[in-house]
């Protein structure tokens, strides 16, 4: 704004000097100049306005998925169909994890050159797992004087994935929580996990009567009962706490989540990823086959907000009336309250308690 | 070459947020890559072109502008290669370095060695110019420049070619290097303004140049296109692109408005333009007195000087008229009009009979008849009619005496004179004139005209024994004291006579004189002041050697004397005959009313004449034997052509010189003033001189106050994280301009480089103020008070560590930069 003033003051001097050599000189071609003088604003501020109307600007990702610490060289460019350029445009670009609440606010010079599509590559690193949104905020451009700078909406949003790395899983857990490898050692496949309803159907005779849902039943005036899908042969569970606390505590508990996947999928084995969604307030489960079921579960893990409440996945998990096979629990949260926990609930599942810390 | 310095504290202000961000984002940016087009090459090729349309549209507005006849094509042609060279020179630092030295070697020898040529066009421009101005004003002279090629195209082409590179030069700093619409401006702007000032429109393709050239320069340094770091970064396509559209625009709009406008719009009288007619009477005075015109200004006495020699340093004239004559034309000789005559030389000044007409109108109680009875009347009266009784006589027994009929108005010459031509008759008006001694005292009332009947010289003089009795009674009473000279002179004077070698009759010896000064002296009219305790008269004649009619008639009168002539000097006006022929023809008036007597002429008619101060001059009165006094002019024609002095490369170091040795050739003696002005052009000089060498210290002062200022505020701002972040800035720009190592690019490195420096502050110092840094930038909580006065302790130990480390002249360095 300061500049834009000064623009209009500087170049109204300079009409009031033209103005003053056309009165002390009396000639022509300094009239000229005057009238030139007097249009160029006009003509700046109509090719601005013009220009601006039509200028096209979005952001290109070469990559979907990447690892972190990886570079992604995200590509925005300004497309220009016009003849007059605007040189002076600045986008508002941030950058952002989902998980978290802080953004990278950035300002790219990007000139909208005439009749072209004018380019630039910014490299990005994340060091934390996580969906990395780069969301084009505006477009701030000022016309060829300098006198009118204007910002326009843009709001287009690029993403791409930055996928937890793999650890050594019994080092890491040695060192991060300070579990006892015996623990781990007795993290064995041993009973069914149960899961969430997977349909509703109508009550057949020999059905519990813990499966029925009654306010359902009383709508349709027939007893409805819940049907869980069957966990027999996913006993395994991995719990995850998306507690929202230090960054790099959450990126380790993902990363966790994730070297444990791999190796169970190495093992050829059948698994379940649970965590407390936020958005649907309830514990969400995701049965793990292969490899790429395992990629998209984690990036629509990326998807789920992070919550300032603790233990929410786990208390999920216990009340779940479900006889459960074994579960793995990682938080980055330690907490006392773990031990209650399971100590309430153990004689109905062993769960092994992972604090990041 | 450093280029945007400024921009580098941003920087690094961005790199602390960069790094506060990446913290608690895990999101690290990398640089960002290919927003423009980096051909250096191209941004070269487009500001070179931007200086050539600058150079050759002012070069070629000027030359066009006063139809200077030149090469245009070989001048486009040079001016390009220059533009060209000049536009690469920026390439990068070593083209800049080696480039710029041979830039020079390439500018240098061609123009010592076409040094005749440089010289003989740049003489031709300035006397087309002078002559085309010289139309406009119609002034009493006009100076002019030797022309050694007679090839003036040739010349003149040669000349522009070096003038136009070296103000691609000059552009290409302000454009390469700064896209400075302004400088620009004001470098093209004093050389287009001459032809516009006289009204010397050139074609429309030179405006159209310069006007592209200016424009995209304004639209250019707003875009910030043309910058290497900064927000906006360089950008040659962008540049490229926003030229073609500012010169599109200036080509169509001028067009439209040509098609729209007709461009005798603004061909009227600049009668109602009063700046314009102020600034003329300098413009005028320039064309006569050159630069030192501007520097010398005093207050006008109407061209009259009273006898005042000393104190002198230039003549300024205000070419307002004094006088209007009405009279008809009888020789091609000048007309003098005579106002004032010195006695007795004294002290830098010649004086009379010290009487004035007050005083005389006193002794005789303002009473007309007792003054007219008296017997002094009688005696002045014939002493002072003693040349107009013989012309009288000489009239009525012969055929070739001539009588006239003058009137004469004063419009703004000093009232305390009267101005009669040579020789007069005026009707007994005692409000209006006496005589003391032979000596006229009288005033001239303004715009009142006076009439006088005159009796021109002609010879041979044929009157009576009677008539020459009263020459015989003046040369016996007055005479001796037109023979006498000052002491102190007369041995100087004795000396110059002798050495000169004057001898022979009384004719013989004014013909010498008149050579002599010719030949040894110099006329000019800022002769520069006398030293003080020197006189006026033996200075010119020993020292300076050069001055202006005051000094010569001064000089001339004292060598007469010397000689034992009877000589006086005499100030007043001299109307050159070519001033007459441009005068204004009085209608309804008959030749014979206004005179009779056949002349060299013939019958002409009846003219009025505007004398303005820069017809004021003095000349000397040699008493004839059996006539009486005849005016004689030593005052010699300017001295014309001078060698060196017109050339291209005295016009720069005549710049500031006070004598100016300003040429005047087809000068007419005649026509060279003599006005007073206020002394003090050496003291200006020397005001200047300091002026200019104080000025940038005074500017370097200045800046780095405001700097010290700037981070004064900086360093003691109240909110303590930006203040730590000042402070952690402050000390980055001090290793950096001590050059310490690289820059710093992060905390850890900053932290190596304090360490790595061996500072007399103790490990420990650094890293609990690294560490506190640190917990500033990355960290929300806040810090206690313990801690902010040790972090204030950690800065001062550093920075007086770092300034310990350095040595004196880098301390120096350091302080006058931050």
């Amino acid at each position: 704004m300061r500049k834009n003033i000064f623009s209009i003051v500087s170049y109204f001097l300079l009409l009031c000097l033209t103005i003053i050599l056309l009165v002390f000189y009396h000639n022509y071609y300094i009239f000229l100049f005057l009238v030139l003088i007097c249009i160029l604003p006009a003509f700046s501020l109509g090719s601005f306005f013009y220009t601006l109307k039509r200028l096209k600007v979005y952001a290109q990702l070469p990559a979907i998925k990447v690892g972190k610490n990886n570079t992604v060289p995200v590509v925005f460019l300004i497309e220009n169909p016009t003849i007059f350029p605007l040189l002076n445009c600045t986008m508002q670009v941030s950058i952002q994890n989902h998980f978290l609440t802080d953004t990278m606010d950035i300002t790219l010079n990007l000139p909208a050159l005439a009749l072209q599509a004018n380019t630039t590559e910014l490299p990005v690193t994340s060091k934390y797992c996580g969906c990395l949104i780069i969301t084009i905020q505006s477009l701030r451009a000022t016309d060829l004087l300098h006198f009118f700078t204007l910002n326009k909406k843009i709001g287009h949003k690029s993403e791409y994935f930055v996928m937890p790395e793999l650890r050594t899983l019994y080092q890491d857990i040695q060192t991060n929580s300070g579990i006892g490898e015996e623990d781990l050692e007795n993290f064995e496949v041993k009973g069914s996990v149960s899961s969430g309803i997977s349909d509703f159907r109508e009550y057949i005779p020999g059905d519990r009567l813990q499966h029925i849902h009654w306010k359902l039943s009383a709508k349709q005036d027939t007893l409805i009962v819940k049907e869980f899908e069957s966990m027999s042969s996913y006993d395994i569970l991995l719990l995850l706490e998306l507690y929202q606390n230090e960054q790099n505590l959450l990126d380790a508990s993902l990363d966790l989540l994730y070297s444990f996947s791999i190796q169970l999928l190495e093992q050829q084995l059948s698994f379940c990823i649970g965590w407390y969604s936020e958005k649907d307030f309830q514990l969400t489960l995701e049965h793990i086959h292969n490899a790429a079921v395992l990629d998209v579960v984690i990036q629509n893990l990326f998807y789920e907000q992070t919550s300032c409440i603790t233990d929410l996945t786990l208390e999920s998990y216990f009340k779940l009336d479900y006889k459960m096979g074994q579960a793995l629990y990682i938080t980055g949260y330690h907490s006392p309250s773990h031990q209650k926990y399971k100590e309430i609930y153990n004689d109905r599942s062993r769960v092994v308690i992972v604090e990041i810390s | 070459m450093k280029f945007h310095k400024k921009n580098q504290v941003n920087d690094n202000a961005y790199n602390q947020l960069d790094a506060s961000s990446s913290y608690k984002t895990g999101i690290t940016l990398g640089t960002q890559k290919g927003e423009t087009s980096h051909s250096i090459l191209l941004l070269c090729l487009v500001r070179a072109f931007l200086v050539f349309l600058g150079a050759f549209g002012t070069v070629g507005f000027y030359l066009a502008g006063f139809q200077i006849p030149c090469n245009y094509f070989i001048l486009g042609i040079v001016l390009f290669l220059t533009s060209l060279y000049c536009g690469l020179l920026y390439y990068n630092k070593w083209t800049m370095n080696i480039g710029y030295i041979i830039l020079l070697l390439l500018f240098l020898f061609p123009a010592l060695a076409l040094k005749t040529y440089i010289s003989s066009g740049f003489a031709a421009i300035r006397n087309i110019t002078y002559d085309v101005i010289d139309e406009i004003y119609i002034l009493p002279s006009i100076r002019h420049y030797a022309e050694y090629v007679p090839d003036r195209t040739l010349a003149i082409t040669i000349c522009t070619c070096f003038l136009g590179a070296f103000l691609c030069m000059l552009l290409n700093c302000m454009i390469s290097g700064y896209m400075s619409f302004l400088f620009a401006f004001f470098i093209t702007f004093p050389l287009i303004q001459i032809p516009l000032y006289f009204d010397q429109t050139p074609g429309m393709i030179w405006f159209a140049l310069i006007a592209v050239c200016w424009l995209t320069l304004l639209v250019l340094k707003k875009s910030n296109a043309y910058r290497t770091k900064g927000t906006a970064k360089l950008n040659a396509k962008g540049l490229l692109q926003n030229s073609g559209i500012a010169a599109s625009f200036v080509i169509v709009i001028s067009l439209l408005v040509m098609l729209v406008t007709p461009k005798g719009i603004f061909h009227t009288p600049d009668a109602w333009n009063t700046w314009k007619q102020k600034t003329d009477q300098y413009i005028r005075n320039y064309m006569i007195v050159g630069f030192s015109s501007f520097f010398n200004k005093y207050d006008s006495a109407g061209g009259i000087s009273g006898g005042q020699l000393g104190g002198i340093s230039s003549v300024r004239p205000d070419f307002e008229t004094d006088l209007k004559v009405r009279f008809t034309p009888y020789s091609s000789e000048p007309l003098y009009l005579k106002a004032y005559t010195g006695i007795e030389y004294t002290r830098n000044q010649w004086i009379n009979t010290g009487a004035t007409l007050k005083s005389v109108q006193k002794q005789y109680n303002e009473d007309a008849q007792k003054y007219y009875d008296s017997a002094d009347f009688h005696r002045d009266k014939t002493f002072f009619y003693k040349e107009k009784t013989v012309l009288e006589e000489n009239k009525k027994k012969g055929s070739n005496g001539l009588s006239g009929k003058m009137e004469i108005t004063n419009v703004g010459a000093v009232g305390i004179y009267l101005y009669l031509p040579y020789y007069p008759y005026l009707k007994n008006d005692f409000q209006q004139w006496a005589l003391s001694s032979d000596i006229l005292v009288g005033k001239s009332s303004f715009n009142i005209p006076y009439e006088i009947t005159y009796f021109p010289y002609v010879q041979p003089v044929h009157a009576s024994k009677e008539a020459f009795s009263a020459v015989k009674m003046y040369e016996e009473e007055n005479l001796w004291q037109y023979t006498s000279v000052p002491d102190e002179l007369n041995s100087v004077l004795g000396t110059i006579c002798t050495e000169a070698g004057f001898h022979g009759t009384q004719e013989e010896i004014i013909q010498q004189m008149q050579n002599y000064f010719l030949d040894n002296y110099k006329y000019t009219m800022s002769p520069g002041l006398t030293p003080q305790k020197s006189d006026a008269v033996i200075y010119f004649l020993t020292k300076s050697r050069k001055g202006f009619c005051v000094h010569f008639a001064s000089s001339a009168t004292l060598l007469l004397r010397a000689m034992g002539i009877p000589a006086r000097y005499v100030e007043g006006y001299t109307i050159p005959y070519s001033k007459v022929l441009d005068s204004d023809l009085v209608a309804g008036e008959k030749y014979e009313d206004w005179f009779s007597g056949n002349t060299e002429l013939g019958k002409t008619a009846v003219v009025e004449v505007d004398v303005n101060d820069s017809y004021a001059h003095a000349w000397v009165e040699v008493f004839q034997e059996d006539f009486g006094w005849v005016p004689v002019d030593f005052t010699p024609p300017g001295e014309g052509i001078n060698n060196e002095s017109g050339s291209f490369w005295s016009f720069f170091s005549s710049l500031f010189r006070n004598d100016s040795s300003s040429q005047v050739s087809d000068f007419d003696s005649s026509s060279q003033s003599l006005t007073t002005m206020r002394p003090g052009t050496k003291a200006f000089l020397i005001v200047l001189i300091i002026g200019f060498t104080f000025l940038p210290l005074l500017v370097l002062f200045v800046k780095i106050m405001l700097q010290k200022l700037h981070w004064r505020k900086k360093l003691t701002e109240r909110e303590y994280r930006t203040r730590i972040m000042n402070q952690y800035d402050f000390i980055n720009h001090y290793l950096k301009l001590a050059k310490f190592t690289e820059q710093p690019t992060n905390l850890h490195s900053f932290n190596e480089i304090l360490l790595k420096e061996q500072l007399s502050v103790p490990y420990e110092i650094i890293g609990n103020w690294i560490q506190l840094v640190e917990k500033v930038s990355f960290s929300q909580e806040p810090l206690t008070s313990d801690e902010l006065e040790k972090c204030a302790e950690c800065y001062l130990l550093i920075q007086s560590g770092l300034h310990k480390k350095l040595s004196v002249w880098k301390r120096f360095y350091v302080f006058l930069k931050i």
